[in-house]
């Protein structure tokens, strides 16, 4: 069993490898994808409450089984005053890992945040599902600011984009 | 998993990974294949709820939760400025922990910590301290169990450590706890797990990463932060942890391992030694008895338990070695192990640590064999999500190295004298001396030099070695006794700063634990000493400081054996003997046949030693032609020679996101070394950039995991600082400052 695991997991490098390359090309020819972007209001708080604030993301996949996700979240006006202080998986049990991020997006000149996550698993998801909880830090005063957030992939098993996915951004209550 | 579901679960996790995420974890093969983006909608937030303060209420460690018969509160004293933003002037004082039914001792230091230590960098205390005459004192720390898990690929592994933390007192508390990692660790995940709830840490800006705890303390998250004291020494902090309850903390690195006369070694470091540093220093790693903290007036504090003390903490590990490779032999230098053998085809070894030697008080170092002897796969190649590609090279000497005869030479044998090489240690480096002396050759020369609070040497010069003087040699060395500080400046100006002989190169085997807290201030002296010498360190003990002596033959051009306290040490110093005995192969040039590569490190090729391979690392563009041959050309003896590595390229499946870690963790090093010599200021900025941008540790990039979602009732309770053996073999009184100290919240800090 543990050597079928082992060859299969050496195919399948080998063909992710292999593929790189045929697949940009295909990326690349392709025009892009559509993207819906929402923005996303957080309003300012009083001084003294903390500062540390919650952002449950939602995917809606509609009847499809959600396997794959990536959204990107950035500042809009008045950017620099949230910083982003962890990340949490989801309710689903194919996403409650917390999903990965990318540092390089996080330490550009305008620090952009991207999320993405998959799961192969048989128990994925359908509908509106929380699939990660964002932790961030908002300047303590800070005006109402504007955050911009697009889906930029969202998948089903078969591999297939899902047609009218939507993401959702709201704020997590806090005790 | 059918072959149609493999196919699609790949594309899926190709187009993931083309988007430059899931590369760094993706361990699983999955792949999708065309996406496209969804829609989207937004809900507006929740209206601003009404605010509410930190409870000013006290958390008060003492009572129950398991703490015996007596107990004493030790504290700390520095009280440095409250971060930005944050209320914590609006706080009372906390108190002082209450007393439970039994007795406290509250100490107080008698004149505040030194103001040079930084507070919001160092270990806090707090610790309580149960007391028990009539047997060993167990004392209740913060930290509960360390897991460590390890797969090994090729040479590159894996390691997943979880710290478990807890609360056993009745108070909230912050933990804080000092401890070791590889020095060419390249830690680049972090997660803390609150209860059922998993959060992953992320890389920021040291100062950053730190006001953020400092901030998230106060307003009552938990929250964990982890930074770099050295390249092979962390803080992590935790804060806010309830009474009762848990926090873990979960890291994951990877590194190279090392390969020598013909054994892959895998270490996983259990504790911190005690540091000397020297008088006026402030930056460096102190080492104070439990509850001291400021005693020794340095930023990093490591506090130790006394030898009739002992904590919980334990630790458990488990490595699985090389599938795809059969293990012939397997050594546990320090421990006992349990060694299971794959089955039929699988070839993966797993070594556990026996339950029986789960006291984290010396290096776990597994030494193991391949079937053949021979090094496998030498040229390890993977690319990141953005295709940029990366490789490691194990670069192996020529066979026939060893039977070339060698020059006479000038052997400085260099011995740490210091207090906490008293004892064991010092026995083990005088036998591997005496090896040393009794198989010198008649034509070199010699000299013997120790070094504690200063410098001593056998003659002026370096002695001819004819029996009698080297017989004064043995006596000298015999005479050497393990007590004061260690002024290593010292021995290394009296090794390396002796007028050269032209007719002989200068080896120096330098023997010590490396316990000393000024490492940039040593390899800078010894870059800059070095001249045509070359440095062989030798790391003694059962917890060397492994990331100094590995520098110190890196920077010497040289190479580093380890002596541990079970090693035979006339062995150890007869491989010496074989290595120097033997001409290197020099001023090595690389022909890379094709293969686009750049950025190699390190940027200096090393010496080639028998018996010792080094590793490049280093990225390249395109793709391996594997008709293609690397070149390695260099000078031995005079004359040319050629090695041919042909471009068999290796692909582990950890290296997919291994290698770039491992690349940036070594751009990282180099960089530091060059700060150790060069006045660049720039070079803080660049190892910053790199850390952020592949999302590193380094010592100017920390990792922040604040739990936003929920908050800790009151206010942040006390700063528990979790302390730790020595070393086996090290002596606690020869080692330690004991000192006074006083109890302050960690509120307040």
């Amino acid at each position: 069993m543990m050597r079928r695991y082992v060859i299969l997991l050496g195919c399948a490098t080998l063909l992710l490898l292999a593929a790189v390359p045929v697949l940009n090309r295909i990326v690349r020819a392709q025009p892009a994808a559509p993207q819906t972007g929402i923005t996303f209001t957080l309003q300012p708080r009083a001084e003294a409450r903390s500062p540390f604030r919650a952002l449950d993301v939602y995917v809606d996949a509609g009847a499809d089984r959600l396997a794959a996700y990536q959204f990107e979240f950035s500042a809009g006006k008045g950017a620099g005053e949230l910083t982003l202080v962890g990340i949490e998986g989801g309710d689903a049990a194919a996403f409650k890992e917390p999903p990965r991020y990318d540092p390089r997006a996080l330490a550009a000149p305008t620090p952009r945040v991207i999320v993405a996550a998959f799961d192969t698993g048989n128990d994925l998801p359908t509908g509106r599902t929380r699939v990660a909880r964002l932790m961030v830090r908002v300047a303590p005063g800070a005006a109402a600011v504007e955050y911009e957030a697009h889906l930029t992939v969202a998948a089903s098993l078969d591999g297939k984009p899902i047609a009218g996915a939507t993401l959702q951004i709201r704020e997590g209550a806090l005790p | 998993m059918n072959v149609r579901r493999t196919r699609v679960l790949l594309g899926a996790c190709l187009l993931l990974l083309t988007a430059g995420i899931i590369a760094a974890g993706c361990s699983k093969q999955e792949k999708y294949q065309s996406l496209k983006a969804g829609g989207a909608s937004m809900e507006a937030p929740p209206a601003p709820q009404a605010t509410a303060l930190p409870n000013p209420a006290v958390g008060t460690p003492g009572g129950g939760g398991g703490v015996g018969p007596k107990h004493r509160f030790y504290g700390r004293a520095a009280r440095p400025a409250a971060p930005e933003g944050i209320l914590n002037t609006l706080l009372p004082p906390q108190s002082l922990p209450s007393p439970d039914e039994e007795l406290w001792i509250i100490q107080k230091a008698a004149a505040p910590a030194p103001a040079a230590a930084r507070a919001a960098e160092v270990p806090g205390t707090g610790a309580l301290v149960t007391e028990d005459p009539q047997s060993k004192q167990t004392v209740p720390v913060p930290l509960k169990h360390t897991d460590v898990k390890a797969s090994v690929a090729g040479y590159i592994a894996t390691v997943d450590v979880t710290q478990q933390f807890h609360n056993p007192f009745d108070g909230k508390i912050e933990a804080v706890y000092v401890f070791p990692l590889p020095g060419n660790a390249a830690i680049n995940e972090f997660v803390m797990t609150v209860g059922e709830r998993r959060i992953r840490g992320i890389i920021r800006e040291r100062q950053e990463a730190e006001q953020l705890y400092n901030e998230a303390r106060a307003h009552g998250h938990v929250a964990s932060l982890l930074t770099q004291e050295r390249p092979n020494v962390f803080t992590q902090r935790v804060a806010n942890i309830e009474p009762g309850k848990s926090i873990d903390v979960s890291i994951r690195y990877f590194n190279t391992l090392t390969y020598a006369d013909g054994w892959y070694e895998f270490v996983f470091p259990m504790v911190v030694g005690p540091r000397f540093n020297p008088p006026g220093s402030t930056d460096g790693i102190g080492a104070v008895g439990a509850g001291s903290r400021g005693a020794s007036g340095q930023a990093t504090e490591v506090q130790y338990l006394k030898p009739d003390q002992r904590s919980g903490h334990d630790v458990s590990l488990a490595v699985d070695l090389g599938a795809g490779v059969k293990v012939d032999q397997v050594d546990s230098r320090n421990h006992q192990i349990r060694v299971k053998r794959g089955g039929e085809g699988e070839g993966i070894t797993r070594v556990e640590l026996d339950p029986a030697d789960a006291i984290p008080n010396k290096d776990f170092v597994l030494r193991y064999r391949v079937a053949g002897g021979d090094v496998k796969g030498g040229l390890i190649v993977g690319k990141d999500a953005k295709g940029q590609g990366y490789f490691t090279l194990m670069l192996v000497p020529p066979k026939d190295l060893g039977t070339l005869p060698r020059s006479p030479v000038e052997m400085f044998f260099t011995l740490d004298v210091s207090g906490s090489m008293n004892g064991k240690p010092i026995e083990q480096s005088k036998a591997a001396m005496r090896y040393a002396l009794q198989n010198m050759r008649p034509d070199d020369t010699f000299q013997v030099v120790t070094f504690a609070g200063q410098a001593s040497t056998l003659a002026p010069q370096p002695l001819p070695a004819t029996k009698q003087n080297l017989e004064k040699g043995l006596r000298f060395m015999e005479a050497a006794q393990g007590s004061g500080g260690t002024m290593m400046l010292q021995g290394i100006r009296a090794s390396l700063d002796a007028p050269a002989d032209e007719s002989r190169p200068r080896f120096v085997a330098f023997l010590t634990d490396g316990y000393i807290g000024n490492e940039a201030e040593i390899l800078g002296a010894l870059r800059g000493s070095l001249g045509q010498s070359r440095v062989f360190s030798f790391g003694v003990g059962s917890s060397p400081n492994r990331y100094l002596l590995d520098a110190m033959a890196k920077t010497g051009r040289g190479a580093v054996a380890y002596l541990g306290l079970n090693d035979d040490g006339s062995k150890v110093m007869s491989q010496y003997f074989d290595r120097v005995s033997h001409p290197a192969l020099t001023n090595l040039r690389i022909d890379w046949g094709g293969l686009g590569v750049k950025q190699v490190f390190p940027r200096e090729l090393p010496d080639l030693f028998v018996g010792r391979p080094v590793i490049l690392t280093g990225k390249f563009d395109g793709a391996p032609d594997k008709a293609a041959t690397i070149k390695v050309t260099g000078q031995v003896g005079g004359e040319t020679r050629t090695i041919e590595i042909p471009v068999n390229a290796t692909e582990v499946e950890t290296a997919q996101s291994a290698l770039p870690a491992v690349w940036a963790r070594q751009m990282i090093a180099d960089l530091g070394e060059q700060a150790t010599y060069d006045p660049n200021i720039e070079l803080p900025q660049m190892v910053k950039q790199v850390a952020l941008e592949y999302g590193l540790m380094s010592s100017f990039t920390a990792f922040i995991a604040v739990d936003a979602a929920t908050k800790t009732a009151g206010a942040s309770g006390t700063t528990v600082a979790v302390p730790v053996p020595v070393p086996d073999g090290v002596k606690y009184e020869t080692t330690v400052t004991e000192g006074q100290a006083q109890a302050i919240p960690a509120a307040d800090r």
